[in-house]
């Protein structure tokens, strides 16, 4: 039995979450994201976001099964918050918090979208405000890990996805 | 022109409402969930409008369409979502949605949405 994603299923994966981060941008913010870099993290190293002090992260379920994050930094949250309802904040405001967690529904809704073959499930975003959470994963999940630029900030993406079963 | 945005992200709604507003819509009415969507609209005699998100605690907007129709209410709904699948999107209409827009949407976007279920939003 297959307990991590194959190669393919993992391109797939990433390409749709990329595809789906460059409409979500390209239609909300008006600046697009560019990809800085893509590549696998060992299973059970830590990712610190010590320099991204706000993450969100939504799970997913059925034929694919774990969690996408974001994992932004302070200046990204709060420029993607004044792209898209047009009011700047100084800090990490409920603002800034809720647009966070909008900003994972959508991308996580987009991917879902184009993985439309597979039988996706997406919860609720959860928004962390802890810049020094570690993602950890047990061995059978192989996390993807891309980064972004974005209108002079930048965000991390970590995708970690199991098979069901 | 009285317009009842449903959904429960805050920010969400300031969005459709910054874009309504651009359409010279400035009467918004803003709910979290259905539940309160629903005592928002009322007797739905002040509401001209209704926007609603599909996945919401409490009520979602799929029973809220469900509600105001089954009260025999005519007001035209967009139901403003991610969910995109084509079966999600019939079982809306069957519920008696008048239009459909998927997230994420751009201003153009919605103003055709608006355009569609409305006669001239910019004159309403």
């Amino acid at each position: 039995m297959t307990t991590v994603l194959d190669r393919d299923l993992s391109q797939a994966v990433a390409d749709a979450v990329d595809e789906s981060i460059d409409e979500v941008f390209g239609m909300m913010a008006g600046h697009p994201a560019e990809q800085v870099s893509l590549h696998l993290l060992p299973a059970t190293e830590k990712h610190m976001a010590d320099k991204h002090p706000l993450t969100v992260t939504l799970s997913l379920s059925g034929d694919l099964q774990g969690i996408i994050g974001l994992c932004l930094s302070g200046e990204a949250a709060r420029q993607w918050t004044a792209d898209i309802i047009g009011e700047a904040a100084d800090d990490i405001n409920q603002d800034v918090i809720d647009a966070a967690g909008e900003l994972g529904n959508l991308i996580v809704g987009g991917a879902k979208r184009r993985l439309a073959p597979h039988d996706l499930k997406m919860g609720l975003p959860s928004v962390i405000l802890a810049g020094r959470e570690a993602f950890v994963f047990p061995r059978r999940v192989h996390p993807i890990y891309v980064s972004y630029r974005y209108a002079e900030t930048s965000f991390d993406v970590i995708i970690a996805l199991a098979p069901q079963g | 022109m009285k317009v009842l945005i449903v959904d429960d992200s805050g920010v969400m709604r300031k969005i459709i409402a910054r874009g309504l507003h651009s359409l010279w819509i400035d009467e918004v009415v803003e709910a979290a969930d259905g539940v309160e969507g629903l005592q928002a609209f009322g007797d739905g005699s002040s509401i001209d409008l209704i926007l609603t998100d599909w996945n919401m605690p409490n009520m979602n907007g799929l029973e809220l369409v469900q509600k105001i129709r089954g009260a025999g209410h005519k007001h035209p709904i967009v139901m403003v979502t991610t969910e995109s699948e084509k079966t999600q999107v019939v079982k809306a209409i069957q519920a008696g949605v008048n239009d459909y827009l998927v997230k994420p949407f751009d201003q153009e976007m919605l103003q055709m949405k608006l355009q569609r279920v409305l006669p001239n939003p910019q004159t309403a």
